[in-house]
């Protein structure tokens, strides 16, 4: 139990997967204009880490690991997120148009998103138990959706300030981002 | 090698067989209407029709045929095309077109130094700044949120390109003085001004105003226009476009868009 607590929140403050391991900027720094935009990505970021953490865990743990081609992680997980990522789309858009509006239509932006990459790495290379993927897919994502909430924030006020014109639009985000970034270096020793 | 082959094999086909059997199953019944329609539709997703985008109002209207007029900037042609493929007939609108009340800017005084958030909404909730209470702030709030680039800021109040707009309203939704209006094309004449002060008041702070003088209305061939609390009216169904009023105001503030024939 206790080494679930700190997978989560090392994954969403002292190793937020935006702001300290700088993946996932793609996303972050496109849909977080408008905050339910911002919301709609975070969840569908979550779920799709969650996802992938519990399925590229137990293709490596269960398959490749005994057969010795460990090696082929980096091919069959990118392999994998993207099927699944499909085959959930595929799901949603026939069932629920609700939740298909909500955040079935950043699906494909996510489907081979280094962060998601990422995390399924880390899995393996911190040698977390099942569980502990999950979590840390998981929070992953919540720590994402937390990223991307705070930047929108922002950034709805941005838009109608006074930014000197060079500035305007991306290149300030950018810079707010690396001021975000500073900030949550503060959660260094948060777990000791 | 012959696992990595193997395992390659027995993975792909495995997904592939789930993808497949899927899309089959999980397919999302779409009326192929609604593509047809959207092929007609000009694709620039403006919301002048009241829909988030093209693609929507495609779906609106197959659901609802009555609504195929509400497309302002999809041609006549492809508006009765659009008809025909839902079974229904269509009725052409008249085409209308925006008109900014207001010709102040820098020609109307301020009553404060407004140095807050460069944004019409934003100014308006803190009380505004010009001495005339239904003044253009010009800090274009209306120009960002045109689609067709037919609006500008020009000497600090908006004023619209004629011929760029389409009548989509998205202007007149985003002025929160209410300043904007639209107008049918046919009726060409609009008085510029949209302040009920008094003669006194409007002479002190603006110098393009409708004074409330009169002028028009005495020299209006057909009696069109009222001078109502201080500010001329026109009564669409009586002008008859003849420009004299245009010709007489002492601001200069009337201003007649000629159709083009």
């Amino acid at each position: 139990m206790n080494d679930l607590l700190v997978i989560m929140f090392s994954a969403l403050f002292v190793n937020n997967i935006v702001l300290m391991q700088f993946l996932g900027m793609c996303p972050f720094i496109g849909v977080s204009r408008k905050t339910n935009a911002a919301l709609g990505m975070g969840f569908a970021v979550m779920f799709v880490m969650a996802l992938a953490s519990v399925f590229t865990w137990a293709i490596f743990r269960l398959m490749l690991e005994p057969m010795g081609i460990e090696f082929l992680r980096i091919v069959v997980f990118i392999f994998v997120i993207a099927s699944l990522v499909q085959l959930v789309e595929l799901f949603i858009k026939a069932k629920s148009e609700k939740l298909y509006k909500s955040l079935g239509i950043y699906l494909p932006l996510i489907t081979t998103n280094c962060a998601v990459l990422g995390v399924a790495f880390l899995n393996i290379n911190k040698d977390y138990s099942f569980l502990g993927s999950l979590v840390h897919g998981i929070s992953a994502g919540v720590g994402f959706m937390l990223a991307l909430l705070l930047m929108s924030g922002i950034r709805e006020k941005l838009d109608v300030d006074n930014v000197p014109k060079p500035f305007r639009g991306i290149p300030i985000a950018f810079i707010v981002a690396a001021f975000m970034s500073m900030a949550f270096m503060g959660f260094a020793s948060l777990l000791g | 090698m012959i696992k990595i082959a193997l395992f390659s094999i027995g993975i792909s086909a495995f997904f592939g067989v789930v993808l497949t059997i899927s899309a089959k199953k999980w397919v999302r019944k779409v009326d192929p209407k609604i593509e047809l329609v959207d092929k007609e539709l000009p694709g620039l997703n403006c919301g002048g029709c009241g829909f988030a985008g093209c693609a929507q109002f495609a779906e609106g209207v197959v659901a609802d045929p009555e609504l195929v007029g509400k497309c302002v900037v999809a041609t006549r042609h492809a508006k009765k095309k659009i008809a025909k493929l839902l079974g229904v007939e269509h009725k052409s609108e008249e085409k209308k077109i925006a008109r900014v009340l207001c010709k102040g800017g820098n020609n109307c005084l301020d009553l404060v130094s407004y140095e807050g958030v460069k944004s019409c909404a934003a100014c308006k909730v803190a009380g505004g700044f010009k001495q005339c209470s239904a003044g253009c702030f010009g800090f274009g709030d209306c120009v960002q949120t045109c689609k067709f680039d037919a609006l500008k800021i020009v000497n600090d109040v908006a004023v619209v390109d004629f011929e760029k707009c389409v009548g989509c309203g998205a202007c007149v939704k985003a002025c929160p003085q209410m300043i904007i209006k639209l107008q049918p094309k046919s009726q060409e004449v609009a008085i510029n001004c949209s302040s009920n002060d008094s003669m006194k008041e409007k002479a002190k702070y603006c110098k393009t105003d409708c004074m409330g003088c009169g002028i028009c209305a005495r020299s209006c061939p057909s009696k069109a226009i009222e001078m109502v609390n201080n500010l001329a009216i026109i009564d669409y169904d009586k002008c008859i476009n003849c420009g004299v009023c245009v010709a007489k105001c002492p601001r200069k503030n009337i201003d007649q868009v000629k159709q083009s024939k």
